[in-house]
């Protein structure tokens, strides 16, 4: 460490004595132990940073020790983002307000989740509200303390809706406390709202035509405009938060209608329409028609959705000529034949729908047909009022998906915001997008935050056993020949790891049956007992015999059944060497992205499982540097800790494999369990910039693995290399290592083996 | 000793989706073992009896479980009133007196037990009765049949590679539409439409395999649900009854299968 770096620490450290008595800071050291507290450190800073009032470190402090007391460390430590956001949108007043009341609240709200809710409303409210976002925080112990978190969401987003930015409104607004008010926002229990039922409309659609768009449920949006009706654009759907008129089961069968149409339209729609010279009762008539048009088709591969359509379609004829009235009408006569509608316009329409059957897979009819219209209505002189046109029946989407407009229209341009946004979210892979992070992750740890605070520094790592080596020339065990050094796992952002679980949702489904299903102790058949439930059969009559022939019969003729309980420890071992860096072939990923990305779909596991699982990483620098990080120890439990290190770990140096091994072995020794298992990810041959003979380090693994062994420590190997067949067989023996050719499977093949291997 | 309990007396029904009977007939010919794999339901028990009935020969048929020891298939020792007595195990009655031993899930059976089939499923023809000091030369006409499910569960009960190896293999799926709207008509006794209604919804399901489901409704289970529908259920009700209830606990999947259901017909 250099002096700055010292003196910085040091000035740091003061400024934190200084805005934090002693107590207060001993209670922090108690709620964040190890890297949590470093986690913490970054939080305080950026706070103390964002925030520029004097108070602000001691109530972020404060506040966030009540909520790691209460909901979690993760929760405590997710504050510090939402203060920031705060202040970013709404100002330091804000924030602090938000962080003195951070710990009635978190007092207030039993359910992690409400929290969560609660903190994502108010920064919501303060990017939406700024002037308001003050009121809304302060109003928000008292409302809490009467209303359901989902109900004080709504009651701040319909003031916020109401007041449409006018300072005076909304202190109007968010100051009322009687409960009248405020009790007509508690959700009716028969309200269906979308994210009720997005698992069944997501299921639905991909049972029907087999597509997985992305779908987002809109918010409130500022100004007062509410999302009336779908809106889809390529693959990408958002839908209301909830339908207005519609309850319980209507609801549903509302929301089915919604996904059924937005489905035909991405199976039966093509290219998108340009807008060119239309006029909007055309835009509006082509629109109706395309409806129509795939609703026709959809209708002829599932009879059913007509039914679920039609029953939305309430128009009548009536003598009251409007455009919307007139078209309401019109889209009922063209799914519903059994509809009976004179008018002249209507039956032209139908007919003209009719005649074009057989072209009905091509969408230039509903051009054709729509433009016709459009004409005739232009000529029958009816307004048509572009401005306060909402298409009906309401499961229908807006058609702005239809239209190609050039460019993008200013209205959606906060709709092809979140489409980038999704984009983005899911090319997080790209070559570039990783070597970035892992960049912005490096500046980070350079910054080095904790290490002024910590008694280890980050960048030597302490030696924590010598350990002996195998010379195969020769033939003999070189005594302390190799330094085991543990660093510490630098914490990065554990985002990164969530996301690679998301993709690996359905991994990750399998692997929680799987492990429901082990977790019960697994009834196993006892023979040969000298008591038990039954006669065991062939014992019997093995006795029987003996005892014919005169030899004393054994006497253990009884068989039982025993609940055999689990009994295991599994210390995972990952090979972090500069090779792990490696693109795997075809695709953007890293061997050490998927090497993270399995272990952490293993760690999730084995939470489950609750076996004793530690995740050690290793690699080296020669014979006096084997670096030993422990990502996860046997008595840890905080997995998000764990998966922030894990998100840290990057490839670097050597694979000295044997030292690592017998670290790891002696790691695992002081469990108490019946079966010890030590499970390699590797991905090429032991090697180290100190070893020139390449058979040095593979004969050394050999016989770290058979000390083990003998030890009584299962050693198996997952080997991700191409040519590891050369060598892994010769370490691990040919029955205790596995070859994974396609990399890209390493994720859901590890806990699967993991299970075949334990169970 | 007589097999003839053991012979088929009727045609089992079973439509052909490819050349699998040809196939099965040559690997009988040349006394292959052989392996069938698919998904539940799809009719591989279905065709080995067929294959029996064809190429009139016994079927001994053993459904496989955990529990079972080598001794369950190969025969064991019993006692009578004159002393011990040996009892042959299914295998070995097949092996002895020339039939088509069906081990039905094989993976089911630990893996320790399943090694004994070996020295059957090779050129030497045996089966060593160890107990017994008996070493039986299969019957010329003995053939070994094992089938299995390549489906989720094979993660942790997979067969060995030793014993994989042993057998050729034929791969069963749903066979198409128009081929299983027949099987299902002709065995629920529905009209044919029905029954492309009923297949149709299968298909359906089909497509959540690995969404949410495990594996979509099998052919069984469309039979099933037609034999409802033969007495007079209403489709939807039948669908429910037969499909969607025993497929998934999950109520959100169980609904998205009811609107499917309801949009197919």
């Amino acid at each position: 460490m250099t002096d700055d770096g010292l003196i910085d620490g040091l000035l740091r450290s003061v400024r934190f004595a200084q805005a934090i008595d002693r107590r207060t800071w001993q209670s922090v050291r108690e709620v964040f132990p190890g890297p949590a507290f470093d986690l913490w450190i970054d939080g305080f800073e950026r706070v103390a940073a964002k925030i520029s009032d004097p108070a602000a470190p001691f109530a972020f402090a404060t506040g966030s020790v009540e909520v790691a007391r209460l909901h979690g460390v993760d929760l405590a430590l997710a504050t510090a983002d939402t203060a920031t956001g705060i202040a970013k949108a709404a100002g330091p007043e804000a924030a602090l307000r938000f962080l003195s009341t951070l710990p009635a609240v978190a007092a207030l709200l039993e359910e992690n989740a409400a929290l969560r809710i609660w903190l994502r409303t108010v920064e919501e409210a303060a990017t939406l509200a700024p002037g308001a976002a003050s009121l809304i925080i302060r109003a928000s112990g008292f409302v809490l303390g009467r209303l359901s978190v989902l109900a004080f969401r709504a009651w701040a987003a319909n003031g916020i809706r109401q007041s449409g930015g006018d300072a005076a409104k909304a202190a109007l607004y968010f100051a009322v406390t009687d409960m009248a008010t405020l009790k007509a926002f508690e959700r009716d229990p028969d309200d269906v709202a979308f994210t009720d039922i997005e698992a069944s409309l997501r299921a639905f659609l991909i049972a029907l035509w087999k597509i997985r768009p992305v779908i987002r449920a809109a918010s409130v949006r500022p100004g007062g405009r509410v999302m009336r009706r779908a809106s889809f654009d390529g693959a990408f759907i958002r839908v209301p938060e909830i339908y207005a008129g519609y309850r319980g089961a209507a609801a549903a069968a509302h929301y089915h209608a919604v996904f059924a149409h937005i489905g035909a339209h991405l199976r039966y729609g093509r290219a998108k329409f340009p807008v060119g010279s239309l006029r909007p009762v055309q835009l509006a008539l082509v629109g109706l028609i395309e409806d129509a048009r795939i609703e026709a088709l959809a209708a002829e591969e599932y009879p059913g959705l007509r039914r679920l359509w039609s029953r939305f379609h309430v128009a009548e004829p009536g003598t009251a000529l409007t455009a919307e009235l007139l078209m309401m009408r019109l889209a009922r006569a063209l799914i519903d034949p059994a509809y009976v509608d004179d008018d002249p316009w209507i039956s032209k329409a139908r007919r003209m729908f009719r005649d074009a059957r057989d072209q009905w897979e091509d969408p230039a009819i509903s051009r054709r047909i729509g433009g016709l219209l459009g004409n005739d209505i232009g000529q029958m002189r009816i307004q048509f009022n572009a401005r306060s046109h909402v298409i009906e029946p309401s499961y229908r989407d807006d058609n702005l998906g239809l239209w190609d407009f050039g460019e993008t229209p200013p209205e959606q341009a906060e709709t092809a915001e979140m489409l980038l946004e999704a984009v983005r979210l899911n090319e997080q892979e790209t070559p570039e997008g990783s070597e970035r992070r892992e960049r912005d992750d490096t500046s980070d740890v350079s910054a080095n935050r904790a290490g002024k605070l910590t008694a280890l520094p980050e960048d030597a790592g302490i030696p924590i056993a010598r350990r002996s080596e195998w010379d195969h020339v020769g033939g003999l065990m070189r005594h302390d020949w190799t330094t085991i050094l543990e660093f510490k796992p630098k914490p990065a952002a554990a985002e990164a790891i969530d996301a690679i679980l998301a993709d690996h949702a359905d991994v990750e489904r399998r692997i929680a049956r799987l492990v429901k299903a082990a977790k019960v102790s697994r009834p196993v058949r006892m023979r040969r007992q000298p008591q038990g439930d039954r006669l065991d059969l062939d014992a019997a009559i093995r006795a029987m015999i003996d005892y014919r022939a005169g030899l004393p019969p054994d006497t253990r003729l009884y068989e039982t059944q025993e609940m055999r309980a689990r009994d295991l420890s599994v210390l995972a071992l990952l090979d972090i060497s500069e090779s792990t860096r490696d693109r795997v072939r075809d695709t953007t990923t890293t061997v050490i992205a998927l090497e993270r990305a399995a272990a952490a779909l293993l760690a999730q596991a084995m939470a489950d499982l609750g076996d004793p699982f530690a995740l050690h990483a290793f690699c080296s620098n020669g014979r006096e540097e084997v670096r030993y990080y422990r990502v996860k120890d046997f008595t840890e439990d905080n997995l998000a800790v764990v998966k922030a290190r894990l998100a840290g770990l990057r490839g670097m140096l050597s694979t000295r494999l044997g030292a690592a091994l017998r670290q790891a072995g002696a790691e695992i020794a002081t469990q108490a369990t019946h079966r010890k298992l030590v499970l390699v990810i590797t991905d090429g041959e032991p090697a180290d910039i100190d070893v020139a003979d390449k058979r040095y380090l593979v004969e050394d693994a050999r016989k770290a693995v058979q000390e083990l062994a003998r030890q009584g420590v299962d050693v198996f190997c997952v080997g991700l290399d191409g040519g590891g067949e050369n060598y892994l067989p010769r370490i691990f023996g040919p029955r205790n290592h596995l070859m994974i050719n396609r990399v890209e499977a390493l994720p859901e093949k590890l806990p699967m083996l993991y299970f075949r291997l334990t169970i | 000793m007589d097999l003839s309990n053991y012979l088929l007396t009727g045609q089992p029904y079973y439509h052909p989706v490819g050349n699998e009977v040809a196939l099965f007939e040559a690997a009988y010919a040349a006394r292959l073992p052989m392996m069938l794999k698919g998904p539940t339901g799809c009719g591989k028990t279905r065709f080995i009896e067929h294959m029996a009935w064809r190429l009139g020969k016994p079927l001994i048929t053993v459904a496989c479980h955990e529990d079972m020891t080598a001794s369950d298939l190969v025969g064991r020792f019993l006692l009578d009133a004159e002393g011990t007595v040996w009892h042959d195990g299914p295998l070995t009655l097949s092996v002895r007196h020339g039939a088509i031993c069906y081990l039905d899930e094989i993976v089911e059976a630990r893996q320790d037990t399943t090694v004994v089939i070996h020295p059957l499923t090779d050129d030497r023809r045996i089966l060593p009765l160890e107990k017994k000091n008996e070493l039986v030369r299969a019957h010329p006409d003995f053939q070994i049949v094992i089938s299995y499910n390549p489906g989720y569960q094979s993660v942790i009960k997979d067969l060995k590679e030793s014993t994989k190896q042993r057998f050729a293999a034929l791969d069963f799926s749903y066979p198409e539409a128009s081929i299983e709207t027949e099987i299902v008509a002709h065995e629920s006794g529905i009209a044919h439409e029905d029954a492309a209604v009923l297949v149709r919804i299968a298909g359906r399901t089909r497509n959540l395999k690995g969404h949410g489901l495990d594996e979509g409704a099998s052919t069984r289970m469309l039979v099933q649900a037609g034999r409802l529908m033969s007495r007079s259920i209403p489709l939807r009700e039948a669908c429910e009854v037969a499909i969607v209830l025993p497929i998934s606990d999950d109520p959100d999947m169980r609904r998205a299968l009811t609107e499917t259901i309801a949009a197919c017909v």
